[in-house]
């Protein structure tokens, strides 16, 4: 359903797979920059937001923002709550206020919420958003936080074309 | 001798079978609830509608309160807690003609299972004196039939009408333990377009087993054309699943014979409504 295209520079996947036989402990780190559109609609509710990574069996591993208000509401973010919001896990270093329409880049260092190193390898990258008396945008894609690269996301509504980088360092 | 006791037999059987469809064909009942998953500090109420309707989900006939002409009944409907009692406030469901609608509090974290108090229910039929079928309430020992019926029997009519809740999170819904119910690996809140539920057909407690059917009718039957309900069987585990197309609330019904030792009774039935929620993905 959602498209997106590998930017990938075939220097980078060699250093990538030459690091890989060689070193071990790299700490993957990622950049997404998220695009909330300017909609132009009478009344406008900031979003919810929420960005996070899974295994690829779908189990929550850990979230890298959440933009949010009431709790009452954090049940429309479905996907993130049946997956983490219900769980017991603490959110707090990771969430903040709703946001006006822009461009925000959220900034990964490869740690879970309890600060311990998330291990490399293949993860689902989860970006739900939810706007009251708006819609509802969700998109999950295949990350390989062994391959440094970028990635496009194509929102439908709620998001606008938003980017993923992956660095290995 | 022996052939006409053989005849006296198979018409009981045919009868049986008869009614036994007829009642089978029963009109729809179900629980509909304003929330089917919520979350904040504060404690929730959760609207429950019930009433008796083929349409899905919109109200033909309420239950009419056991006591004649009142406004509501505080015995319609129950609600197993997350920790498996029974929440402590009477819930009071309003009688509304076409519906009954009651307010359910829920404070704890986890699963709620709301149903309508089941109460096995029989139901005797006979042939009045121009052969002509008829049924009354009650055990045939109990009913008021005239001096005269026929190929009388007594049906005992076991109905799950329920649905599910989860507040602050998911939790192992707990059972009726009577009649019929569902019961995971898939959670009753946890439903998205897309994926697959698979559910296990539980009968007092224990795998119904093989060979049930199940209907899976989705909402909204006002605005479609075909009523488009997917019908799948129970496995040797009692299990079935369904990968949901179509996001929305769904009925999930089925009905099964049960042997009943009980004095009077000739045959026996369970039913079960259970109202879903699925997400879009």
């Amino acid at each position: 359903m959602v498209k997106f295209k590998l930017f990938i520079s075939a220097a980078l996947l060699l250093v990538a797979a030459f690091f890989q036989t060689t070193a071990h402990a790299k700490t993957p780190q990622l950049e997404v920059e998220l695009t909330l559109p300017d909609l132009e609609v009478q009344p406008y509710h900031r979003p919810y937001v929420a960005v996070w990574l899974e295994t690829p069996e779908r189990k929550h591993v850990t979230t890298l923002a959440l933009w949010v208000q009431k709790a009452e509401w954090f049940k429309d973010l479905r996907q993130w709550w049946r997956k983490a919001g219900k769980s017991d896990a603490n959110f707090d270093g990771i969430s903040g206020a709703t946001k006006r329409a822009g461009t925000y880049t959220i900034n990964w260092q490869g740690n879970d919420l309890d600060g311990n190193p998330v291990k490399p390898g293949k993860y689902l990258l989860n970006i739900e958003v939810v706007r009251e008396e708006g819609g509802r945008d969700y998109t999950r894609i295949e990350l390989d936080l062994t391959k440094s690269g970028k990635l496009t996301i194509d929102g439908k509504n709620e998001f606008s074309k938003s980017f993923v980088t992956v660095s290995t360092k | 001798m022996k052939i006409n006791l053989l005849k006296t037999a198979l018409i009981g059987a045919l009868s049986l079978s008869a009614l036994v469809s007829t009642s089978a064909s029963a009109h729809g009942r179900w629980l509909l609830p304003s929330h089917t998953s919520l979350s904040g500090d504060k404690a929730h109420y959760v609207m429950i509608d019930a009433s008796i309707s083929n349409e899905m989900f919109a109200p033909d006939k309420a239950f009419k309160p056991k006591e004649k002409g009142a406004e509501y009944d505080d015995t319609l409907l129950m609600a197993l807690a997350p920790n498996g009692e029974p929440v402590s406030d009477t819930i009071r469901a309003y009688y509304l003609k076409r519906k009954s609608s009651a307010a359910v509090s829920l404070t704890e974290q986890g699963t709620y299972h709301i149903a309508m108090t089941q109460k096995p229910m029989y139901m005797t039929f006979y042939k009045n004196e121009e052969g002509k079928r008829k049924r009354v309430f009650g055990k045939k020992t109990e009913a008021e039939l005239p001096s005269n019926a026929k190929d009388v029997t007594t049906t005992k009519v076991v109905s799950t009408v329920d649905t599910f809740v989860s507040r602050n999170g998911t939790s192992k819904p707990a059972q009726l333990g009577l009649g019929l119910e569902l019961s995971g690996p898939t959670h009753p809140n946890d439903l998205f377009v897309g994926e697959q539920a698979r559910f296990q057909l539980l009968q007092d407690g224990k795998s119904a087993g093989e060979g049930v059917e199940v209907s899976i009718l989705k909402g909204d039957t006002r605005y479609r054309n075909e009523r488009g309900e997917v019908k799948v069987t129970t496995d040797k585990d009692g299990m079935f699943t369904i990968t949901w197309k179509e996001p929305g609330l769904y009925l999930i019904e089925t009905s099964n014979k049960v042997t009943v030792n009980e004095e009077g009774v000739d045959a026996g039935r369970y039913a079960l409504f259970t109202t879903l929620e699925v997400a879009p993905e």
